[in-house]
């Protein structure tokens, strides 16, 4: 390889590390104590694990979701709002489902809540393939309309009884996913079995070889006879439904009922979580855990360093382009399948 | 592949930072403050922070700010600090009464005081600021200026504490004219100044003459258009005219950083006790400031009678009403 | 019924500027093989330049500049990352997004001031036209500002440049088959940086138009998705600077509507009448039928080294 590419890349690299040192120092808090405080809050004591662990979890089901919807070429970039509609689908089943002896609760709140999200990703694809409109503005489009409907539900059918503050009743404890250790609940389990699931899937079924054939080359597909079509379907429904099991496991396993504000944007970070990954069920479960960390590091950064949330963002920030610069040091194969995996653009 | 790259990134970062301890921490009486939005916001945020600048400064403490959104952070920045032994922890707002609660059994000697909300628990009170008591004043300045007119408001979301602020605008306005027509639109929104600037003009054109907003960083868009139609604006949360001293008539103020001191100062001093803190303009905590570039626009006939509503409310002989929360 | 649909008329076009801007930016980007998702914290920086510039030389036009010159700095922060780097697009727009909340939060904090400005800057007013009588409200679509008009300009001018110019044809070379371009001596890398500064540009001229037109100040985090709408808006108007301007104009047309009926006590949620923008597109599309013309090179991070970079 090219000598001169690589030493602009670790040139970038050292520059990004040099800028977040400077940002903190212009912050007016010690670089040393601001990044361990960072990596102590995302790696220190069990708490810090913990912390991680929770955060990770969601992002890590919304970025196997928008990881096996990009290997197909379908670009979901509606995690987000699928994720919504499982969290308000698993309130109002969960809540619903109360009375019912004890596993069954939590689990049809689970259930329903993946069921919402496959059919919000279902009705992107129904869109797509009924009526010819783009993935990428339909998921889009249903994001914002998730946001306004779970608003209009903590406002009006699902408020709390006392009526006083836009979010659901707290939901029995019977319809709550159970804690390993710590604030750790069940739902990080799944989400490690979710990415295990996927990658047999992808990599050990007929309709994952059908999905990768028809995001690799759709024509290729078509003519070894692979409905594009349905991919699509099956792909997003797949992807909705990992996305609103992310959304319902939050209810279930961390806040307990529904809220205005619900969306913590995921969804949106699930994406570059996937491409991080290569679009690799075992690389998201890795980016997954970088991100989380970032997460849960960024806010002790601010409580123990009293680095601001704006610094916070910036040495994300740079923390990100430094990933990135590092993935394109090493030598790729084939720029066709990058192609696939990295666009916006549709499969003809 | 994107294992040795990922891993050898978090290793990194840790041979470079692992060998640090988290800086020595001071054990004195320290404060922390959870702010839902960025403190830059020269509103409700901005407030709350300079109340937490205030503390350090009168109170010689040690102070923190952490920005959290959604209730899982709201839980672990109570817990983190509760754990580090800060004497008093302020969540911003309604929305942080049940971290609060949850948390607090954990932590007995530490003060949880949340903004606005009803939960009290040994070491959890609310303080409630009556901000409506300064909107019904504005209410009925407003309607007495526009006898025949409209008015209306611009709302961020329509949570508890805005709704009210507003029905007692309402009933301001109706103080005088029991049918008095009072529009209200929301923006869903705490920055987007452009859906509060067309949100107002929609307003206006609909023939409002007044416009209050309580929508936060977003309030400038209601200024904005309040200025391109001619017509007056009132501010809230903090004295704004200098936004726009063209438009905004005057403000409903809450001091924040003042109630913030009293509540700390008695937690220092051991001599807090738990309950709903009730803040007023009796107390000095809520005013009406108008703009003085535009006093002469209120003519000295109403600007009397409205300042006999305003004594009429910090003596009580009115009662403001307020949505129950 | 008239004048109502003239006002409405007026909010719409004032709506749809900062979204054309910022969509006709996010164009030229995707006719050149580039996706940006950072088109958002574009806005962001260009808001926050625009207000700092005006503030400092109370001039709304300098103020424009500064906000192009920041948001070309930044869209060449991109194009590093894109172009020579070959790195993941949607990533370093991601990473871009992020970035442009933590620097224009910082920048913002060090030079007003922690608790932010209760400052005012001068603004972009509406044109008063010739013997105008402000109660003649059927002139009130034509009583925009300049960067109204600016914009509605751009429309003509994008579609001239991309598909009757030697540039445009060469652009759109790059975005359908690059290998194709650079066999023919086009040089790929060069194509795309300009096409990815002269668009972060035109995102960042839609960022200004929020500080200095809608309001006459910044707040963090005011751009409040208008990067993501105008993402959206490319795709609805088929990479053509005409469907753009629809697809601007529509989704302007429903946000307007929607609080004007908020403004007339219309019985409904709030929560709702907000949706109203986002239902209406999908329904537009249904009926229109979605359509692509998305360039066949779109998102691939190739093509940065065949002629030296």
């Amino acid at each position: 390889m090219n000598l001169a590419p690589n030493v602009l890349r670790l040139l970038a690299i050292a520059v990004a590390f040099g800028v977040s040192i400077l940002v903190l120092i212009a912050a007016g808090s010690d670089p040393i104590v601001a990044l361990g405080a960072l990596v102590g809050g995302a790696l220190g004591d069990r708490y810090a694990l913990a912390d991680t662990a929770l955060k990770t979890c969601p992002l890590l089901f919304t970025g196997l979701a928008v990881a096996i919807a990009f290997r197909a070429g379908v670009w979901n970039i509606g995690a987000e709002g699928q994720l919504l509609v499982g969290a308000l689908a698993a309130t109002a089943i969960g809540s619903a489902a109360g009375a019912l002896p004890a596993p069954l609760p939590a689990i049809c709140a689970l259930g329903s809540g993946v069921l919402a999200g496959a059919a919000w990703g279902g009705l992107a694809a129904l869109l797509r393939v009924t009526r010819n409109v783009s993935e990428i503005i339909g998921t889009i489009m249903l994001n914002f309309i998730a946001i306004r409907l779970v608003g209009w539900a903590v406002h009006g059918p699902m408020m709390e009884q006392a009526a006083r503050y836009p979010q659901s009743d707290l939901l029995p404890a019977s319809a709550l996913l159970p804690t390993l250790v710590d604030r750790v609940h069940a739902g990080t389990l799944l989400a490690l079995l979710a990415a295990l699931a996927i990658w047999i899937v992808l990599f050990r079924t007929t309709v994952g070889f059908r999905w990768r054939a028809v995001g690799a080359n759709p024509r290729a597909a078509a003519v070894q006879g692979f409905d594009p079509n349905r991919a699509l379907v099956s792909v997003m429904l797949t992807s909705g439904a990992l996305a609103g099991a992310a959304g319902a496991i939050e209810v279930l396993g961390v806040t307990g009922r529904l809220y205005g504000q619900f969306s913590a944007g995921h969804g949106y970070t699930a994406i570059a979580v996937a491409l991080l990954a290569r679009l690799h069920p075992g690389g998201v479960v890795l980016a997954a855990i970088l991100f989380g960390a970032l997460a849960a590091g960024a806010g002790a950064m601010q409580r123990v360093a009293g680095v601001s949330a704006v610094f916070v963002s910036v040495v994300q920030a740079v923390t990100v382009f430094s990933v990135l610069a590092l993935e394109a040091v090493r030598p790729r194969r084939g720029a066709h399948h990058r192609g696939g995996a990295d666009g916006g653009g549709e499969s003809p | 592949m994107p294992r040795p790259t990922l891993l050898a990134w978090l290793a990194t970062l840790l041979v470079l930072t692992g060998g640090c301890t988290r800086g020595e921490e001071s054990s004195g009486f320290r404060v922390a403050l959870l702010s839902p939005g960025p403190i830059s916001d020269a509103g409700w945020n901005a407030a709350a922070y300079e109340g937490l600048l205030a503390i350090a400064a009168e109170l010689d403490a040690g102070t923190s700010q952490v920005e959290t959104r959604t209730p899982p952070e709201f839980e672990e920045a109570f817990r983190d600090y509760a754990r580090r032994g800060f004497a008093l922890v302020i969540g911003h707002g309604f929305e942080f009464q049940d971290a609060a609660a949850a948390v607090a059994p954990d932590f007995p000697t530490t003060v949880f005081l949340t903004t606005s909300g009803n939960t009290v628990r040994p070491n959890v009170a609310p303080i409630v600021f009556r901000l409506e008591e300064a909107t019904f004043v504005l209410g009925d300045l407003a309607a007495r200026m526009a006898p025949d007119g409209k008015i209306c408001a611009v709302g961020g979301m329509e949570i508890p504490s805005v709704r009210s602020t507003f029905l007692a605008f309402e009933a301001g306005a109706r103080y005088g004219r029991p049918d008095y027509p009072v529009t209200i639109s929301y923006i869903g929104s705490w920055d987007d100044i452009g859906s509060a600037r067309t949100a107002a003009l929609a307003l206006i054109d609909n023939g409002c003459r007044f416009v209050l907003h309580n929508a936060d960083a977003a309030g400038p868009g209601v200024f904005q258009a309040a200025a391109q139609r001619d017509v007056y604006a009132f501010g809230s949360n903090r004295a704004q005219h200098e936004v726009n001293p063209r438009a905004v008539l005057a403000s409903a103020v809450i001091d924040i950083p003042r109630a913030f001191v009293d509540v700390a100062t008695q937690v220092k001093q051991g001599t807090f006790r738990s309950r709903v803190i009730e803040r007023t303009m009796a107390d000095g905590s809520i005013s009406v400031v108008y703009n003085p570039l535009l006093t002469h626009v209120i003519p000295d006939e109403i600007r009397a009678a409205v300042d006999a509503t305003e004594q009429a409310v910090r003596t009580r002989v009115i009662t403001v009403p307020t949505a129950e929360f | 019924m008239i004048e109502p649909a003239a006002l409405l008329l007026a909010s719409t076009l004032a709506l749809a500027t900062p979204l054309l801007f910022a969509a006709l930016g996010e164009l030229v980007h995707e006719r050149a093989g580039v996706v940006n998702i950072g088109i958002e914290g574009l806005m962001l920086i260009g808001a926050l330049a625009g207000m700092v510039g005006c503030h400092l030389t109370q001039s709304p036009f300098l103020g424009l500049c500064a906000a192009c010159a920041a948001s070309a700095l930044a869209g060449g922060l991109f194009g590093v990352w894109v172009v020579w780097l070959d790195a993941s697009q949607i990533v370093a727009g991601a990473a871009l997004n992020i970035l442009a909340v933590g620097v224009t939060g910082v920048a913002y904090r060090a030079i007003f001031g922690v608790t932010g400005a209760a400052l005012a800057v001068p603004t972009f007013e509406p044109l008063t036209l010739g013997t105008d009588n402000a109660d003649f409200v059927l002139l009130a679509p034509l009583r925009q500002d300049v960067l109204v008009y600016l914009a509605l300009a751009l429309v003509p001018l994008v579609w001239l440049v991309l598909f009757r110019t030697r540039l445009g044809l060469r652009l759109r070379a790059v975005g359908e088959a690059p290998d194709a371009a650079a066999s023919v001596g086009i040089p790929v890398a060069r194509m795309r940086w300009g096409a990815i500064i002269a668009g972060a540009t035109l995102a960042g001229v839609g960022g200004a138009y929020l500080s200095l037109a809608y309001s006459n100040t910044f707040a963090e985090g005011m751009s409040s998705g208008r990067g993501f709408i105008a993402l959206a808006i490319v795709v609805f108007g088929r990479w053509h600077p005409l469907g753009v301007l629809a697809g601007a104009l529509l989704f302007g047309g429903a946000t307007a509507l929607q609080f004007d009926l908020q403004a007339r006590s219309v019985a409904v949620s709030y929560h709702l009448m907000l949706m109203l923008p986002y239902v209406l597109t999908l329904v537009v599309l249904v009926f229109a039928g979605g359509g692509s013309g998305a360039p066949a090179a779109l998102g691939q991070p190739r093509g940065a080294h065949d002629e030296g970079g």
